[in-house]
């Protein structure tokens, strides 16, 4: 199988990935032996035909997954066909792209590949190649393996500016349900790491000059929307909890698109994504996040869902009409 | 010294560089008068009736003249005029030499005159600017012609020496070569130099297999990311416009490569 062929495979088994942010890390100046830079407000290099950004080379190291979750097209018991990138042959790829400025750097995830510390050993490799064979200094977004080593996970962090865990689904049932061999401990486990750890050496580069640098740039996650019929409520819920406990950059949302029948999932046929929903959610995140409101002012236990018609901050104000006398 | 009248409304003609309006700016204050028009040469046709005053070019006095914007206005005075002058505005002369004698009596603060018809055209002649130089640093591709980097583009306003900065940083061990179509100019860089050249004649060759190669892989990527069910034309199009296209290797159709071994000529043609 050639590199065609593989790019193929990889890069529409990465595409769901929301995240292709390539800021929070600045690295203006090259000191002349390798290749590349980071800008803090990060770069897009193009657009697709949906409208999202292309900045990162978003392919997945290997899609021969050993697990089997509900709504992924990559679960072991689905019929499709199987690629994985060599380190080498991905860290070429990147190297070659980022010369010709299509791209800002590499977004590496994987499917687990034999088990997750074989699946991170292939994704160090190829970050070694990039980080000390070429000197590459463009932007690495890095993808944790739950279940993988510790010391592996660490390692990545040292290659990678940021590091993400997929949450997946926004409830423990709902990951009982979809995603049999994930579990929440196994999630949140990599995420408290990463976080600990971003957090020692943030406090370590203040007392050593040359302490080790861990994902600069932080870490964020995703999960999956309407696949389940969590609430609003629940997802503000568990973003606040995740911005507050992990400290993450960002929660990424993504709309459900159904790539796959089952008795689990929302009826195929006629299924359209929640776009509306996606939208709505990405407005309260951002009034989580910049404008100090908390998920209950947003939403409570009676009226779990945002209104789809009214943005989530005009919905607020309407709630209090005792706040805006006329 | 310079002695002009100041009844005869004058057209001033300068060479059209930076320098050379440097030189109108110092003529029109040694002359305590304005000129009615400040054209560029090879714009005569604009100029219409009015008697043309040829300024000749002056390193002397142009450097008298740089050096006053960051004493007596202020350094980012100096900028915002070396980035109005590159823009697309019509007629920007005469608004910066209106801004530069604003800001001779007022410092600092002539910035932040939005409300003034000079400044504000030239702040959001500046924003243009600046805007593009970004969207070439987003959207600029280049491709390899036995590993010398080269990329062409269209820009509206004069952005290319604003991207050596970027381009050099990233590619410290890089030769390249960025190319303006319009104004027939390039930025040639090699590791730790670069400088900008005019070049008349410019002929890029068919490009090399492994060149091909690289591409096709990359309009795969860009083709394959996609989600077809979020498919938004508009939305693309608002963040990319399409004069930014022409010049995209992942809009361009499959690449042809040339066989090493029959290739003519492999090396682009350069003719200056």
């Amino acid at each position: 199988m050639d590199v065609y062929e593989k790019l193929k495979i990889l890069a529409d088994a990465a595409k769901y990935d929301a995240s292709c942010s390539s800021s929070g890390v600045d690295r203006s100046e090259n000191d002349g032996v390798g290749i590349g830079t980071a800008c803090a407000a990060g770069i897009c290099h193009s657009f697709s035909a949906d409208g999202r950004c292309i900045s990162l080379l978003k392919v997945l190291q290997s899609n021969a997954c050993c697990y089997d979750c509900t709504y992924c097209t990559n679960r072991r018991s689905n019929d499709r066909p199987r690629a994985t990138f060599t380190p080498r042959e991905l860290a070429d790829l990147t190297i070659q792209f980022y010369r010709r400025n299509y791209i800002e750097g590499l977004f590496l995830s994987s499917a687990v590949w034999r088990s997750p510390d074989d699946t991170c050993l292939q994704m160090l490799e190829t970050l070694r190649i990039l980080r000390k064979e070429y000197y590459f200094r463009g932007y690495i977004h890095v993808k944790a393996i739950p279940g993988a080593d510790a010391r592996l996970t660490h390692q990545l962090g040292l290659f990678a500016d940021r590091m993400s865990v997929n949450i997946e689904l926004p409830s423990e049932q709902s990951l009982l349900r979809l995603a049999p061999d994930k579990n929440k401990q196994a999630i949140l486990r990599p995420m408290g790491q990463i976080h600990e750890e971003i957090h020692q050496s943030k406090h370590g580069l203040v007392r050593y000059r040359h302490a080790e640098r861990f994902a600069p740039a932080g870490q964020s996650t995703q999960m999956i929307i309407g696949a389940t019929n969590d609430s609003d409520y629940q997802i503000m819920k568990l973003s606040e909890g995740l911005y507050q406990k992990y400290q993450l950059k960002r929660v990424y949302f993504s709309a459900y698109i159904p790539v796959m029948s089952h008795p689990n999932l929302p009826a195929r046929e006629g299924f359209r994504p929640p776009l509306l929903r996606e939208h709505r959610l990405y407005q309260a995140d951002w009034l989580l996040r910049f404008y100090g409101f908390q998920a209950d002012e947003l939403l409570d236990a009676e009226h779990p869902n945002f209104h789809p018609l009214i943005d989530p901050k005009a919905n607020w104000a309407l709630n209090r009409p005792a706040l805006f006398p006329v | 010294m310079l002695r002009l009248s100041r009844q005869l409304p004058l057209s001033y003609q300068y060479d059209g560089s930076f320098e050379g309006f440097l030189c109108c700016v110092f003529a029109s204050f040694s002359a305590h008068g304005r000129p009615a028009a400040i054209v560029a040469e090879g714009e005569e046709e604009q100029q219409g009736f009015l008697p043309v005053f040829r300024i000749e070019t002056d390193r002397e006095q142009a450097a008298r003249v740089y050096r006053s914007i960051p004493q007596k206005i202020s350094p980012q005075a100096l900028v915002f005029v070396e980035h109005a002058f590159r823009s697309c505005l019509e007629g920007k002369e005469l608004l910066l030499l209106d801004f530069l004698d604003q800001g001779y009596d007022c410092g600092a603060r002539v910035l932040r005159r939005l409300t003034d018809d000079t400044v504000h055209a030239l702040t959001a002649a500046v924003r243009s600017y600046n805007n593009e130089a970004e969207q070439y640093r987003q959207f600029l591709r280049f491709s390899d012609y036995q590993g010398v980097l080269v990329a062409q583009m269209e820009p509206k306003n004069d952005v290319l020496v604003d991207l050596a900065p970027h381009f050099t940083a990233r590619f410290p061990r890089e030769s390249f070569l960025i190319y303006d179509v319009k104004r027939k100019k390039a930025l040639v860089a090699r590791p730790g130099k670069w400088t900008v050249v005019v070049l008349e004649d410019f002929v890029l060759a068919a490009v090399s297999q492994e060149e091909a190669r690289i591409q096709t892989l990359w309009k795969l990527f860009y083709d394959t990311i996609a989600i077809e069910s979020r498919i938004n034309e508009r939305c693309r199009m608002s963040h990319m416009p399409k004069r930014f296209w022409k010049y995209m290797t992942e809009f361009h159709p499959s690449p042809v490569a040339k066989d090493h071994d029959t290739a003519e000529n492999e090396s682009f043609l350069l003719k200056t």
